[in-house]
């Protein structure tokens, strides 16, 4: 084939000489990846004459006489401009973008070479996160990129994801970075809504120097999310499929629960000895025939409740241009069925991204989202309601269904409808009645989208206006349907009006109107600049109604225009404004010094007039040392890359502040059925924002042509006047009122290597290594009331954790338990003097320092390999010194206080004679709270590993590429942690919003999973 | 060039459009009214002071309710309950596990009474302001005693001198922030409801605080005062004048299914959409059965004799999870109503009648004290028969039936307190038989005088307001 084209490009040659042009030929390959099918063939200066390469990666093209150079371009790798004076034929290989270093990052609002960074900005490329099986963004970072913590809520399908920049910034705010999506900010609803396919890259701004532009918003870190746009290099619609298959499964505990025969004797020996227990149960445990019968019951809940999980997700993008036009489209699919039953998530969406160069100074775009997620929910809170916890709860012994007795055998039929009767166990509630028969949808519908008009303005270079208009309609639609005649209903309806209805639909609408003058100008030639000044306007709003009904006649009639009986119907109307400006100058000399200075102002409808606008300024310098020339070429040669950076830089936070908290207020209400007033809260007209100040210093380097690679970050950030929603409270007038309270600190530390530790380009064979670690440290400096005195630390009490001035925020309080005499068997504690006690008391508690759950130590490691088409990636997390109060095995190892429900096997080894030494105590029937609960988390996780193959498909024309994967997620953990040590919420509906991680209590478990699938380039 | 300066325009008018955007900043609530603009008008002060028995309602439908039950020898935990208010159970309160709720909606009574009084000028003179003027006296009285009775001795057992509470008589925040003496304190009380029972109407409606409320509850405080002439007095007019009377026998069942209104002096009125289920903190019943919270002390349980209407009207004895339970079931369920949505009760003539059979007894009236008390008596027994007693024998008569008939409504730990006393619960379990788990041995009494009867004050309000003095012993 090779000998034909060159011939091909002979004859093509001779044929052309006579016109005032000349024909150049050759082959373009990828580095590692062979022949470069659809590659862009430009004339350099010139891109109006052009073509794209063969399948077979070969091009011919007729240049003008003049023409001195072809510029090559392919997605994913570096362009290059190659010579063709002197020659006719060429032979090029383009080496991937990501070992070049003036790739382009987006930092807010404008886009810079990241070697004229001077601020803390990781990027995460989209191949980086490609196939990963699970449903949102946030998840996708988790081990990304250092100093930024991301732990799932919980495991379930489409569930949620904290994410935490250098630590915790806020006591009673937010402590989530803010999202912005194609300059557009969003929720985390909103960003898990969009498909990562379309993705195509995303920069966290991780230091408040780079954060500032984003001001009143930024103080937690923002992350730019910047989806797919097309390329004016691509002729060649890029079309690609993707298809994905994969089970999950539930992570395995590391202890055992009870089966049939051990539960029997533990509550036999349990009564007999502590008379801890049901009289009745343990008489006929007893008797053989009915041990016998349970016997042939012994069920396992988990394997009642849980199934193995499925998801499948398909996705097709389209993507290309013209020299006027660039686009990008995509439709996708993503279907989950959880691990538990029931639950399920799919999403639905798609996506076209356009601009189009209208004129010569004036340029049309558009980026317009539109999304549809279904979702069946499971109730997750800690009471009879929640299948996470009946499945540890239930006992052995307790059948789904009624059984004949005594045979125990039979399913016993409700002669009525035919279905099996449930068993209501020893909780009066059947969970797996519950799922099938109180069921919970919701449906949210997300349009995302911009206009934007970018005008070259006077006819002066480089200057140029940007107006754009972003919009976000977010819907979101709830069904929770208590079906008549199911044993909720028999609980809280209504006997004369069965069944119980409650639709909630929302509405959110958001629009952004910003307006942005650049311009870029180079002085005296080294001396270049970057100018940037915006405007913008942030409109949000936000109705929700909500109604209940009962009294239905049949449960599958479950709209509520089959109520008999409509109540508590509610509507409401929420509205926040904000209005900035912003002004930004990049500064750099030959590329070597660099600086930047940021201002904005921040206007924020939920302040009062004294304190609505907030100012926030930054500022740079970096010192790119490898471009110096004292360095001398041998040294240059070594070194790829040494930048210095140091910067300072506000931000503030606003998150957790409504609209209105500035007024005092009185509020409807309703008395005995009519309406009423109500005192609601005190005006706080002085409440302001919180702010952080931050100076950090980063080395980034890459030295022998970046085989190793790697920065070093320090940053120290101070927050104050930090919100508290209860500190201003008049003591005697205990409504809540949000003021500012205190100050805190973060310092840390963070590193990141990569290392190629084979790169044979004639072998096709890299071999790299990677790693991260970073250290966050975290002080409360001050609260209210503080009289300066260490000894009497002013405190505010969260429970079971307390902020204390020199401690962490959110530090464990409690009864430290002293273990278990062995003489008698008791529980021992240490009172709040040290001395050791028999007796708990609430009042021993102690601020337990250092433990929180915030992790000290945390990164990720991991290797990659490449041969030929094989790819092989392995990545592990790790986080070290954090403590999760585990209220879970503080049910299941009760002492005795829930013995109706089952228990862990080590429950057995509690203290039975003098002299035994054990950590179990003599059961007493009660469990006490104390730390002896609060677990150290320090876990390693296999987080991903994934194997790849990318098929040789010179002969198949209509293909250019075929990629084949299996991953698996999650396979392997160690940890000190007794549970699946990824702890992020302890239960959906628990009250209050404490640290992810800070206790477990039975949400969604996590999985773990296998997925398979095949991606395929047209 | 005619291009650039169309440009310019559009530029200038977006400029300009960013600056008006500044005004959209002034966003205002769709279900608050600024403080500010409310009371300037006279219509709004009716819905207002609804609000403020709102507020009362929260209060008597939560913990002010159950509590004074659970923290004496009334009602022991269930073993496989949620284990709610177990703290208090167990007598383990101290400042940081014992929240500041059971003050919070007393105090938002106590404030929006404030807020009231302060714009009352606002109303024409007349009946309307002098009537409104005594309720809100009154729920400003009712509430300050509601805490001084649960974290200050009572002046029956105390001193003068002792510490009080924070009586706020304005809305000004730190003026008045610190504790004041016990004598104090019930002066202002007293002060806030004599003045009250010269404003109010003798009928303000179901819900609402009348002339005979203030009445009763004055017969109530003269007690908690250790002053008995004030109390007959105050009862006997209540006795004497209003159209209330002791719930007949017949009538028993319908009082707590809110049918019946002839003893009910003052209730705090739950409505379906108030979302309110005060049930809840008794227990749940479903298709298995009742699953309680609490359920009686086997020996306060059996002090019910079987002639009595209460054992049935408040008990129900039945099985869940194989065992039988005797079941608390006053707030059950008004019928029509969903499961556990029931009035709180806040006042009603058998108090009072038994109030002045109290007081009628500590003044060495015997004959009067015990005609008042088979008042309640002859109501509740089947097989009443008329035994004269006398004398301590008759005071214990007296405090065995307010125990019976009270129970679950607020007052046994108050009542013991008052007079001094300590408590001793049952050994036995929480079964409908005795059998089951004992109250724990730390749990089992509270000796007269313990500090544990005044309540903690919450350690934020200590941080809050460091005028404010905690009790002694936390």
């Amino acid at each position: 084939m090779k000998h034909f084209s060159l011939m091909l490009a002979m004859v093509l040659l001779i044929c052309s000489t006579a016109l005032a042009q000349r024909t150049v030929s050759g082959t373009v390959m990828l580095d590692g990846e062979g022949e470069a099918i659809g590659a862009n063939v430009v004339v350099d200066g010139n891109e109006a004459i052009g073509t794209v390469t063969e399948y077979d990666g070969t091009f011919t093209l007729d240049v003008p006489a003049d023409a001195k150079a072809l510029k090559f371009s392919y997605t994913g790798f570096a362009d290059q401009v190659v010579s063709i004076v002197g020659t006719d034929k060429l032979s090029v290989t383009l080496a991937p973008d990501s070992e070049i270093l003036d790739e382009v990052v987006v930092i807010g609002y404008n886009a810079i070479k990241s070697d004229k960074i001077s601020t803390g900005v990781s990027v995460v490329d989209a191949e980086e996160i490609q196939d990963v099986p699970v449903a949102n963004i946030g998840n996708l970072l988790q081990g990304k990129s250092t100093g930024v913590q991301v732990t799932s809520a919980n495991g379930k399908p489409g569930g949620d994801t904290y994410i935490r920049i250098r630590g915790v910034n806020s006591i009673s705010s937010s402590n989530e970075p803010l999202f912005v999506v194609d300059g557009m900010q969003v929720t985390s609803a909103v960003y898990n809504a969009i498909n990562p396919n379309d993705i195509e890259s995303i920069s966290i701004l991780k230091d408040a120097a780079a954060a500032t532009i984003y001001g009143a918003s930024a103080s937690n870190g923002v992350v730019l999310v910047t989806t797919k746009k097309g390329s004016t290099k691509k002729q060649k619609a890029q079309i690609t499929f993707k298809a994905q298959y994969g089970f999950k499964e539930k992570t395995r505990d590391p202890f055992d629960m009870m089966d049939v025969n051990q539960k029997m004797d533990y509550e036999t020996e349990m009564f007999e000895k502590f008379g801890i227990g049901n009289a009745t149960a343990v008489a006929n445990y007893e008797d053989p025939d009915f041990r016998d019968s349970l016997q042939r019951i012994a069920g396992d809940w988990q394997d009642i409740l849980l199934r193995t999980g499925t998801f499948q997700s398909y996705d097709l993008s389209a993507g290309g241009g013209t020299d006027k036009m660039k686009y990008f489209a995509s439709a996708g699919y993503y279907s989950e069925e959880g691990i538990a039953k029931v639950s399920s998530f799919d999403r639905m969406t798609g996506r076209i991204n356009a601009s189009y160069q209208a004129s010569d100074w004036l340029t049309l775009s558009n980026t317009l989202f539109v999304g549809r997620t279904n979702s069946n929910e499971l109730r997750d809170r800690n009471n009879v309601q929640n299948p996470f916890r009946a499945m540890y709860d239930y006992n052995p012994y307790e059948s789904e269904f009624i059984l004949n007795s005594p045979d125990a055998s039979d399913i016993v039929y409700d002669p009525d409808t035919g279905e099996p009767v449930y068993n209501l166990t020893h909780q009066g509630f059947s969970i797996s009645e519950a799922i099938q028969n109180n069921p919970e949808n919701e449906v949210e519908h997300h349009i995302l989208g911009s206009l934007a008009a970018d005008m070259k303005i006077l006819k002066v270079a480089g200057l140029n206006f940007r107006t754009e208009l972003n919009g976000n309609l977010r819907t979101y639609e709830r069904r929770y349907f208590i079906e008549p005649g199911s044993v909720l209903d028999g609980y809280v309806g209504d006997p004369e009006n069965p069944g119980i209805g409650t639709a909630t639909t929302s509405r959110r609408w958001q629009y952004t109107f910003r307006n942005l003058l650049t311009y870029n100008k180079t002085f005296a030639e080294n001396h270049n600049t970057n100018f940037l000044v915006g405007q913008e306007f942030i409109d949000f709003d936000s109705r929700l109604t909500s109604v209940s009904g009962r009294g239905f006649p049949n449960e599958d009639l479950y709209t509520l225009d089959n109520a008999a009986d409509i109540y508590n119907g509610r509507s409401t109307v929420y509205e926040e404004a904000s209005l900035s400006a912003f002004a930004k100058i990049e500064y750099d000399y030959k590329s070597k010094y660099l600086a930047s200075f940021t201002y904005r102002v921040d206007g924020f409808s939920g302040f009062g007039s004294a304190n609505r606008f907030g100012h926030f300024v930054s500022g740079s310098l970096g010192w790119n040392i490898h471009y110096e020339d004292f360095l001398g070429e041998a040294l240059k040669e070594k070194i790829s890359q040494l930048k210095i950076r140091l910067s300072v830089g506000q931000t503030g936070n606003n998150s957790g502040i409504l609209s209105y908290d500035r007024l005092g207020t009185i509020a409807s209400a309703g008395f005995a059925g009519t309406p009423s007033l109500e005192i609601d809260r005190a005006a706080r007209q002085d409440l302001r924002w919180e702010k952080a100040l931050s100076p950090s210093l980063g080395v980034d380097f890459g030295f022998f042509n970046n085989r190793v690679a790697g920065s070093i970050d320090m940053y120290y950030k101070k927050v104050t006047d930090l919100f508290s929603p209860e500190q201003f409270d008049d003591p005697d007038y205990d409504r809540s009122v949000v003021g500012n309270i205190g100050e805190m600190k973060n310092r840390g530390i963070e590193l990141e290597l990569t290392a190629d530790i084979i790169r044979n380009r004639d072998l096709d064979f890299t071999w790299t290594v990677f790693g991260s670690w970073n250290v966050n440290d975290n002080e409360v400096l001050s609260l209210p009331d503080d009289d300066g005195n260490p000894e009497t630390p002013s405190t505010i009490f969260n429970d079971p954790t307390i902020d204390r001035v020199g401690l962490e925020t959110n530090t464990f309080y409690l009864v430290r338990s002293a273990g278990v005499d062995p003489a008698t068997g008791d529980e021992l504690w240490y009172d709040a003097d040290g001395n050791i006690t028999n007796v708990w008391s609430g009042d021993d508690a102690v601020a337990l320092e250092g433990k929180t759950a915030q992790p000290k130590y945390q990164g990720n490691f991991g290797t990659g390999i490449r041969f030929k088409g094989v790819t092989l990636n392995a990545s592990f997390y790790y986080q070290l010194d954090s403590y999760v109060m585990n209220y879970m095995a503080s049910n299941m190892l009760s002492d005795g206080e829930n013995i109706a429900s089952n228990q862990r096997t080590d429950a057995n080894n509690f203290w039975r004679n003098p002299g035994d030494v054990t950590d179990i105590p003599r059961p007493t029937g009660v469990s006490y709270t104390s730390d002896r609960f609060l677990q150290r988390n320090d876990y390693l996780r296999l987080r991903d590993i994934r194997i790849g193959y990318t098929l040789p498909l010179k002969k198949v024309k209509f293909l250019s590429s075929v990629n084949v994967f299996a991953q698996a997620t999650n396979l392997f953990t160690v940890t000190t942690y007794d549970g699946d040590p990824e702890v992020g919420i302890g239960s959906d509906e628990a009250a209050g919003d404490p640290l992810p991680g800070q206790f477990a209590l039975y949400s969604y478990p996590a999985t773990r999973g296998m997925t398979f699938g095949v991606n395929v380039g047209f | 060039m005619k291009k650039f300066k169309y440009i310019a325009c559009v530029l200038f008018a977006l400029m300009i459009s960013m600056t008006s955007c500044k005004d959209k900043l002034d966003l205002l609530p769709t279900n608050e009214l600024e403080t500010s603009i409310v009371l300037v008008s006279p219509s709004n002060f009716e819905l207002f002071t609804k609000g403020i028995y709102g507020h009362l309602r929260d209060n008597y439908t939560s913990l002010y309710t159950i509590l004074p039950d659970v923290m004496s020898d009334n009602l022991i935990i269930k073993q496989n309950g949620r284990k709610s208010l177990q703290t208090y159970y167990l007598l383990l309160t101290n400042s940081e596990n014992t929240y500041g709720e059971i003050r919070t909606f007393s105090h938002r009574v106590i404030f929006s009474a404030n807020t009231a009084l302060e714009n009352i000028d606002v109303l024409e003179d007349g009946e309307y302001k002098t009537n409104l003027t005594g309720e809100l006296l009154a729920l400003r009285a009712l509430s300050h005693f509601d805490i001084a009775k649960t974290f200050a001795k009572t002046p029956s057992i105390g001193a003068d001198s002792d510490l009080g509470i924070v009586y706020r008589t304005s809305t000004s925040v730190g003026d008045n922030d610190s504790r004041i003496t016990l004598g104090e304190t019930y002066t202002n009380i007293v002060a806030d409801l004599e003045q009250a029972k010269s404003f109010l109407n003798d009928d303000n409606g179901l819900g609402r605080i009348n002339k005979f409320t203030v009445y009763g509850l004055l017969s109530r405080v003269y007690l908690y005062m250790g002053n008995a002439e004030k109390a007959r007095e105050n009862a006997q007019y209540v006795v004497d004048n209003s159209p209330y009377e002791v719930t007949p026998m017949a009538s028993v069942n319908d009082l707590w299914d809110n049918v019946y209104f002839g003893s009910t002096l003052l209730s705090s009125l739950v409505d379906v959409q108030d979302d309110i289920e005060m049930g809840v903190n008794y227990g749940q019943t479903g298709p298995t059965g009742t699953k309680s919270e609490y359920v009686p002390d086997f020996g306060f349980y059996n002090l019910y004799s079987d002639s009595d209407i209460r054992k049935t009207a408040y008990f129900e004895t039945s099985s869940f999870e194989g065992n039988d339970y005797n079941h608390i079931i006053k707030y059950k369920q008004r019928p029509g109503a969903p499961a556990n949505v029931a009035d709180a009760p806040i006042l009603r003539m058998e108090e009072v009648m038994l109030n002045l059979a109290e007081a009628q007894a500590q003044l060495g009236n015997d004959a009067d004290a015990l005609a008042s008390l088979n008042m309640i008596r002859t109501r509740r027994y089947s097989d009443f028969n008329f035994v004269n007693q006398m004398g301590q024998d008759l005071k214990d008569a007296i405090q065995l039936e307010r125990r019976l008939e009270l129970a679950f409504e607020g007052h046994r730990f108050y009542d013991l307190k008052r007079q001094g006393l300590g408590f001793t619960r049952t050994n036995a379990g929480d079964l409908s038989d005795g059998s089951g788990t004992p109250p724990p041995a730390s749990a089992l009494s509270l000796s007269a005088g313990n500090f544990r009867y005044e309540f903690p004050y919450a350690q934020r309000s200590l941080n809050i307001n460091p005028n404010l003095v905690q009790n002694p012993g936390y």
